[in-house]
This record gives C-alpha cells, sequence and structure tokens, in this order.
C-alpha cells in the first residue's frame, strides 16, 4: 500500500497497482523504500481531485497496455465510463487534467484533453472565449487580420 | 489642489522631450524631484492639467541611457507584455524606460515629521510609447507630492524655461506589499546566507538602535509606509557595478544611516537564534510596523531568483514550479528569514557629504505590483505552485492594466495613498475570486488538446487571443501536412480548394514536410507553383504515385524561382515525369540530399542529368527499366559525394556500369542491388565486397 497526502493534508492509501497507474507515482515508489510508512506528498493536487484521479486510476487498473496510436488522432471517448467519469465541472476538469499532467498518467491527461477538445468542437471564436474565459487581447485592427489570415479554413 | 504642468517640448521628430512641471499640492509631506524626458508628451496630463505650456525650446540633450534594473533588463519582454498589452512584441525595442537616476531621503522637520525626498535626477530617460508613457505620466500628475522640477545643474531654478526636475511619487506600497511576495524568491543556498549573516545581524541591530530611542510618530499616515519601503527602494543605477560582496556591508550601512535619519518607532530584536526581530510600535505607527512585522520574514530578495520569476516561460513551467516549491519548502522549514539584500548587488549607492544620494528606478515599483500580483495568484492557488508559475504573467497584464486605468481614472489628479491601497487589496480579493473558478492550462496541454481538432477548430481557437495564436503557430501539425490525414480528419468537400488555401495561409512558412501520394490528381500545378513560392522552409516534398508533370513545375521554375530548402524529393512511381521534368526538377531543388525517383518512365541516357545535384548523398534510381550504364557513367562523371546507391532492378545494367562505379564512388557505402532479371553478375558483386564499401546487399542467384 501507499500512502498519498493531498496539498490539503488530506490523507489516502491506495495500492501499488493503483499508484503504479502514476508515472510519477511509481518512480517515486521506486525510489523511496519505505513509502508504506512515509506518505507521499502531492502539493499540486488537492484532496477532491486526488479523489478523482484515484477513482479513475482503480477503475483502469487492470487495463491492457495499449499500444500506441498510429495516424490521426479522434477526440471521441469511446468508453462509457470515461465520458460519464469526465461528466465533472470546467474548474474540476481542469485540475484534473493538470493533475493528470503532474502525476504523468498518460491515459486520464489524454482523456481529459479529449474532453476539452470536444467543447471546442462547433463553437465560435465568441463562444470558445466566453468558454475558456480567454481575454481577448487583439486591437480590432490585429482582429480583423487574424480573422483574415484564419478564415481559409470557413467555407469547405 | 492645484498644479502646475510645465511641458517642455522638443520639437525634433525623432527625440521629443517633455518635462513636466507640478508644484503646490497641498497637504503632501514630501517633496520629490525628478527630472524626466518623454518620448512623446504625455496626452493625458495635457487634458487635465490646467496651466500647460509647451515651449519649442530645445533643451540641451543628454545622452538618455535607458536604464533598467537588470532583473527587468533581462526579460523586457515579460514586462513589458504587461504595459503594452495591445502592442505587438516588436514595440518592444521602444517600450518604456524610465530612470530616476538618485533619490536623495532626508528629514525636513522633526516636528511635523515631514520628511522630504529629492530625487535628484542627473540624467533620466523616459523612452516609452505614447501609451504607457501616458501611464507613467499620469501615475506622477497623481501623486499629492509637491512637484519640484529642477535640473541638476541648474543653477536657477526659478527660471523654467530650464528644465525643472520632476516629481515622483513612487508607488511604494505596492512594492513594500511586493516585498511580501519575496518569500518566493528567497534564496536556499545556505553558503550564501551565511555570508551575508554578518551584515544581517549588523543590520538588525542598527534597526534595533535606531527605533529604540526614537520618539514619537505624529504622523505617520501611509506616508510612512513609504518611507520605511523606501528603506529598500533605493537601487542604484547600473552605471556603478559594484562586487557582491563587498558593496553588501556598504549598502546596509547606508540602510543603518538612512534609518537613523528617519524617526518613527521601535523594533526590539528578538533573541532567538533565527535572527527574527520583532517591532513594537507605537500607536500612530502601527499599522506600519504591522506591516513591517509581517514582512520581515519576507525581504528576502535574491535577485536572481526574483529574475527567475520573471524569466518564467511555458515550456519551463513544470520544472520552474519545483524548484520554486523546493524552496519555498526548504525555507519554511529553516524558518530563518534574512535581510538578502542582494538585489542591490550590482548596484552601489551614492554617499554625497552629509546627505546620502540614492538612486530608485520606478521601473522596480512597476515589477512590485507585478509580484503582489504573483502573490495574489498564489494564495489563490494555494494547492499548487504550478498555477501560480504559468498564469502569472498572463495575470500580470491584466491585473496592471487594471490598476494602472485605476490611477488614470483618478480625476482629482491626486494620489491617495489610501484609495490605492485599497486599490490594491480590492484587486487581490477580486483575483482571489476570479482564480477559484478560472484556471489557465499551462500551453503545453492546450497543445495537447488542439491534436484532437481539426483544422477549422484549429482556425477558430487560433482567433481567440495572442497566446492561443502563438501556441497554435508553433504546433507541429504546420511542420507536416500529410493530406492522408488532413483528409481522414477532416470533412472536407473541396479538396483542391482547401489545400490551396492552406497553402496561401499564414502558415505556409511552417511547412517542411508534404506528402502528396493519395491522390493522382494532386496536387495541381497552381498548389506545385504555390509550395514552390510560399513554402519557404520546405525540406522534404514526397509527390510519390502522382500524375505530376512538366507543366507542374514549368511556370516557376522558368522564372528562376527554387526551392532552396528542399532536402528530400521523393518522385517515385510518377509515370508522367519525362526528361525534360527531371530537369527542372534537378535545377529548381539544388540543394537536394537524397532523391528518390523509382520506376520513372525515361529513356536511356535521360538520368544523366542527376549529376547536376551536387550536394546529393542518397540517390535511389531502383526499377528504371531503361537505366543504362551511361546513366551511371554520366551520374559518376563529376565529383560526388553519392554514399547510398540502389539500383535494384535496373535490368540494363551490366558488370560495366559496377567496374564504373567502383572506379568513381569515392564516398559510396552503400550499394543495393537487388532484382531477379539482373544482367549485373556475381563476379561483379564479389569485387564490390572486396572494397571499402561497407554495405553491399545483393541478391544471390543461381547459376
Amino acid at each position: 500500500m501507499v500512502k498519498l497526502t493531498s496539498s490539503d493534508g488530506q490523507e489516502f492509501t491506495i495500492s501499488k497497482e493503483v499508484a503504479y497507474q502514476s508515472v510519477l507515482l511509481k518512480n517515486m515508489i521506486e525510489d523511496v523504500l519505505d513509502s508504506e510508512e512515509n506518505p507521499i506528498p502531492l502539493p499540486n493536487v488537492s484532496g477532491p481531485i486526488l479523489v478523482k484521479v484515484i477513482e479513475y486510476a482503480t477503475h483502469h487498473k487492470d487495463d491492457p497496455v495499449k499500444p500506441p496510436v498510429e495516424g490521426p488522432r479522434t477526440s471521441e471517448i469511446v468508453d462509457e465510463w470515461d465520458k460519464e467519469f469526465m461528466n465533472i465541472d470546467q474548474g474540476s476538469l481542469y485540475e484534473l487534467i493538470l493533475a493528470a499532467n503532474y502525476l504523468d498518467i498518460k491515459d486520464l491527461l489524454d482523456l481529459g484533453c479529449k474532453t476539452v477538445a470536444n467543447m471546442i468542437k462547433g463553437k465560435k471564436v465568441e463562444e470558445l472565449r466566453k468558454l475558456f474565459n480567454i481575454q481577448n487581447d487583439f486591437t480590432p485592427e490585429e482582429e480583423e487580420q487574424i480573422k483574415k489570415e484564419n478564415a481559409w479554413c470557413e467555407e469547405h | 489642489m492645484s498644479s502646475d504642468i510645465h511641458i517642455e517640448k522638443d520639437n525634433e521628430d525623432t527625440n521629443k522631450k517633455v518635462n513636466l512641471y507640478s508644484s503646490n499640492f497641498s497637504g503632501s509631506q514630501l517633496e520629490y524631484g525628478i527630472q524626466d524626458g518623454f518620448s512623446t508628451p504625455p496626452p493625458k496630463s495635457r487634458k487635465e492639467d490646467n496651466k500647460l505650456k509647451i515651449e519649442p525650446k530645445t533643451p540641451k540633450k543628454k545622452s538618455g541611457k535607458f536604464f533598467f534594473p537588470s532583473i527587468i533588463e533581462k526579460k523586457k519582454s515579460d514586462l513589458f507584455g504587461i504595459y503594452n498589452n495591445n502592442i505587438d512584441d516588436s514595440s518592444f525595442p521602444s517600450s518604456p524606460t524610465f530612470n530616476i537616476q538618485s533619490v536623495r531621503l532626508r528629514k525636513k522637520d522633526k516636528k511635523t515629521n515631514s520628511i522630504t525626498s529629492y530625487f535628484n535626477s542627473t540624467k533620466s530617460s523616459f523612452n516609452s510609447n505614447s501609451k504607457s508613457k501616458s501611464n507613467f505620466d499620469n501615475k506622477f500628475t497623481n501623486s499629492k507630492l509637491k512637484v519640484n522640477l529642477k535640473q541638476k545643474s541648474s543653477q536657477d531654478q526659478i527660471n523654467k524655461n530650464i528644465k525643472p526636475p520632476l516629481l515622483v511619487k513612487p508607488n511604494l506600497s505596492a512594492f513594500n506589499k511586493a516585498l511580501k511576495q519575496t518569500k518566493l524568491t528567497f534564496s536556499t543556498k545556505q553558503g550564501r546566507e551565511k555570508s551575508n549573516d554578518n551584515s544581517v545581524n549588523k543590520i538588525e541591530e542598527n534597526i534595533e538602535d535606531d527605533f529604540s530611542d526614537s520618539g514619537t510618530s505624529n504622523s505617520f499616515d501611509s506616508f510612512s509606509n513609504s518611507i520605511d519601503d523606501s528603506s529598500f527602494l533605493f537601487f542604484n543605477n547600473t552605471d556603478h557595478n559594484v562586487k557582491n560582496n563587498n558593496s553588501q556591508n556598504d549598502i546596509f550601512n547606508n540602510f543603518h544611516s538612512e534609518l537613523e535619519s528617519f524617526e518613527g518607532n521601535t523594533y526590539s530584536k528578538s533573541n532567538n537564534e533565527d535572527n527574527e526581530f520583532t517591532i513594537k510600535n507605537n500607536s500612530q505607527g502601527k499599522n506600519l510596523m504591522k506591516k513591517f512585522t509581517e514582512d520581515k520574514e519576507k525581504k528576502l530578495l535574491d535577485k536572481r531568483d526574483i529574475f527567475d520569476i520573471f524569466n518564467d516561460n511555458s515550456n519551463s513551467n513544470l520544472e520552474f514550479s519545483d524548484n520554486l516549491s523546493d524552496k519555498y519548502k526548504n525555507y519554511e522549514e529553516s524558518l530563518s528569514p534574512k535581510f538578502n539584500l542582494n538585489i542591490f548587488n550590482n548596484k552601489k549607492i551614492v554617499e554625497n557629504d552629509d546627505r546620502s544620494f540614492y538612486e530608485v528606478s520606478a521601473r522596480n515599483i512597476f515589477e512590485a505590483e507585478l509580484l503582489l500580483e504573483g502573490e495574489s495568484i498564489k494564495e489563490s492557488l494555494q494547492f499548487d505552485d504550478n498555477f501560480y508559475n504559468f498564469s502569472l504573467n498572463k495575470k500580470m497584464s491584466k491585473y496592471t492594466k487594471q490598476n494602472i486605468n485605476s490611477f488614470i481614472d483618478d480625476d482629482n489628479n491626486l494620489y491617495k495613498y489610501s484609495k490605492i491601497n485599497n486599490n490594491i487589496s480590492n484587486t487581490k480579493n477580486n483575483s482571489v475570486k476570479k482564480e477559484k473558478r478560472k484556471i489557465t492550462l499551462p500551453n503545453d496541454i492546450w497543445k495537447n488538446i488542439i491534436n484532437y481538432l481539426n483544422f477549422k477548430e484549429i482556425l477558430s481557437m487560433s482567433c481567440t487571443s495572442k497566446q492561443m495564436n502563438k501556441i497554435i503557430r508553433e504546433l507541429y501539425i504546420w511542420k507536416k501536412i500529410d493530406i492522408y490525414s488532413i483528409f481522414k480528419n477532416n470533412n472536407i468537400k473541396n479538396k483542391n480548394k482547401f489545400l490551396e488555401e492552406l497553402l496561401k495561409s499564414v502558415y505556409t512558412s511552417k511547412i517542411e514536410i508534404l506528402i502528396f501520394n493519395i491522390d493522382k490528381d494532386i496536387p495541381t500545378p497552381n498548389m506545385i507553383s504555390l509550395i514552390i513560392q510560399n513554402c519557404k522552409n520546405l525540406k522534404s516534398l514526397i509527390l510519390s504515385d502522382t500524375s505530376i508533370s512538366l507543366k507542374h513545375f514549368e511556370n516557376k521554375f522558368e522564372k528562376g524561382e527554387r526551392l532552396k530548402s528542399l532536402k528530400y524529393l521523393n518522385i517515385n512511381n510518377c509515370y508522367n515525369i519525362n526528361y525534360s521534368t527531371l530537369k527542372h526538377l534537378v535545377n529548381g531543388c539544388p540543394n537536394l540530399l537524397k532523391l528518390e525517383c523509382c520506376n520513372l518512365n525515361l529513356k536511356p541516357g535521360e538520368f544523366g542529368v542527376i549529376q547536376e545535384l551536387q550536394h546529393l548523398q542518397y540517390l535511389n534510381i531502383s526499377g528504371n527499366k531503361y537505366l543504362c550504364n551511361l546513366d551511371i557513367k554520366a551520374i559518376y562523371n563529376k565529383e560526388n559525394n553519392i554514399k547510398y546507391l540502389d539500383i535494384s532492378n535496373c535490368n540494363s545494367l551490366t558488370d560495366r556500369a559496377i567496374s564504373f562505379i567502383l572506379k568513381n564512388a569515392q564516398n559510396l557505402e552503400t550499394i543495393k542491388i537487388y532484382g531477379s532479371n539482373m544482367r549485373i553478375t556475381q563476379n561483379s558483386f564479389y569485387l564490390l565486397t572486396k572494397l571499402k564499401i561497407r554495405n553491399v546487399e545483393y541478391q544471390k542467384r543461381n547459376k
């Protein structure tokens, strides 16, 4: 078993099998011998998010190693459980992505990125800005220019 | 409240100087004098100030040395992003430089506790674009300070024609608050701290002495804050480069002497070994000293570490934030706050008679504001130093914009210190609230996300903001254009139109690899023309299995345009290529290193043109039934660098070709000779294996 401490001080105990989903934790556990005694601090992951991460890792712990996907990638999320798992608010989604990035859980990171990509699909520029809280820092002239530069795909 | 603004305008096109004179602020206990030059006249102040004189007289020009604190100097662009939100990167060289060369701070009147500070500027330059300059300008005019403008060398201050010094009330409070932020930037190097110990102790004793015998401070309002803080603000100009260690004590001594001249509050040093000291303050100075106490642990300025903050860039997010959190951790553990005033290291404090002259850079104040904002971000994202790191730049720009606007909005032309304080705390609270729900993703993750999008979505995203536009321009997808995957991923009805538009777009210069190998009719002659015209960084062009012919290339190549960057060309199985097409290609792609031209429909003797490719290292001419000995002879006629040669299935070749290769191929390393109907005999293979050629691959056949 492995003990983890989230940024807000919560302690979690998970099996090594689950922890090994994370490359970061795997390396840490292998480097530190008495990881069962001393909790591993995760200052970049808050408690609620770590709960989600552990939920994901537990569900996917028996997954076979996926071969690297060749060719173009699709944002479609096939697994129904994953779809339901990702049904969270945007702030949590961001945090989950960042936690997956930090803990180096590739599948979870990809899942999160796919979810965000699906949010982008079919949206117009203004909608995207609103959705992602992106501040429009173009001057009107610049924006005109940028829109011109990027309009070539519109009609096809 | 009346203020005089006196502007001297130099009408020369390139270098306009404006001197601002503002005076008669009531209620001010500080006099700051500063002289400044502006690249353009400040429009805002001109509007607001009643008495405005613009005089065409040209003041004696001084060599304006632009000054940035070295911290800022190193990362100008980061900082200026803040002030020039709407200005392109290209404008950075002309971004604001503001230099107050010397500040003289002295106690003017003990009874009233007024403190006079002269910013005596020997030479100062204020070179900025009009936008940011007006921000500066408004800050200055907003200050409720008595403004004296005087020229250092000027004997006659009354004569306003002579450049008077400009008053500046720097936002000291912001800097003070920012000092809190420096807990993020402390140094963990024990050796460094040790080396500072002496001076640290010394200064603490100094402080204790200073304040233990001090009287009451009657009118310590927020200005006493500023004075207190201003002790930390006396950065010198880069004119004086001083060796670090030697300057340290000087700095502390000066700091000491500075505090001596400052009456106010009582410090008592605590006895603990960590050199912590607390401040006992009387009632008037309570706020100030409370703040000071809070700050004391955080006043660990390490120049390098501050630089680190500004050196933050998206690529090193993780690494940097790890460092940061490590340092932070160490700091928490060690609990050994030190005055680590290394920020002064490269700066020298100048003593002049009994008054201390200090040089201060107002840029530092702005830097401080940025740090302040950084702290609020950090607070709001306590669980993750990572976030702090990558959102700092973005937030900073927003914050500064707002804050400066709030300065400008002050219609009374008053610098209300309390107001600014409120403003800062409000901003802080707001940002805390905002940040709770608004988290920014780092660029790497955006790249990952964008990889799941199709072109239309990517282009929409790139219109959202500058940052996103930049991310998208740097994406790998532009480097490698493989029409197979493009058509698979994107629902494109008019493929030709799409590709032509793509090849016209701003992204063509990013393209390094172009792969056209699924559709015989793509590329069209128009596309090839666009490629030759626009793809200046194209390295690989794969046209195998297409129906390209002379008409694709003659248009551009005959006009002398060349694919100079092209290193690899693949024209396998292009049956429409004839001799003149190949000749055009050879001429049009002079720097080819690798050429694959299998199974072409060329006649004997027509391959010889390949000899023109002087840099060629890899040549695959397999499968050309009509390739004859003469062609090999022609290819090897000149000196060449060919290391790899594939002549498999060239059924017209005989042993004579091999013997010619043996004679002339100095650089050949690998030769492939496969094929069932080859006329080359085992003898040749045997000869080849005897030579230096490392790899000889051939098919053994029964006799």
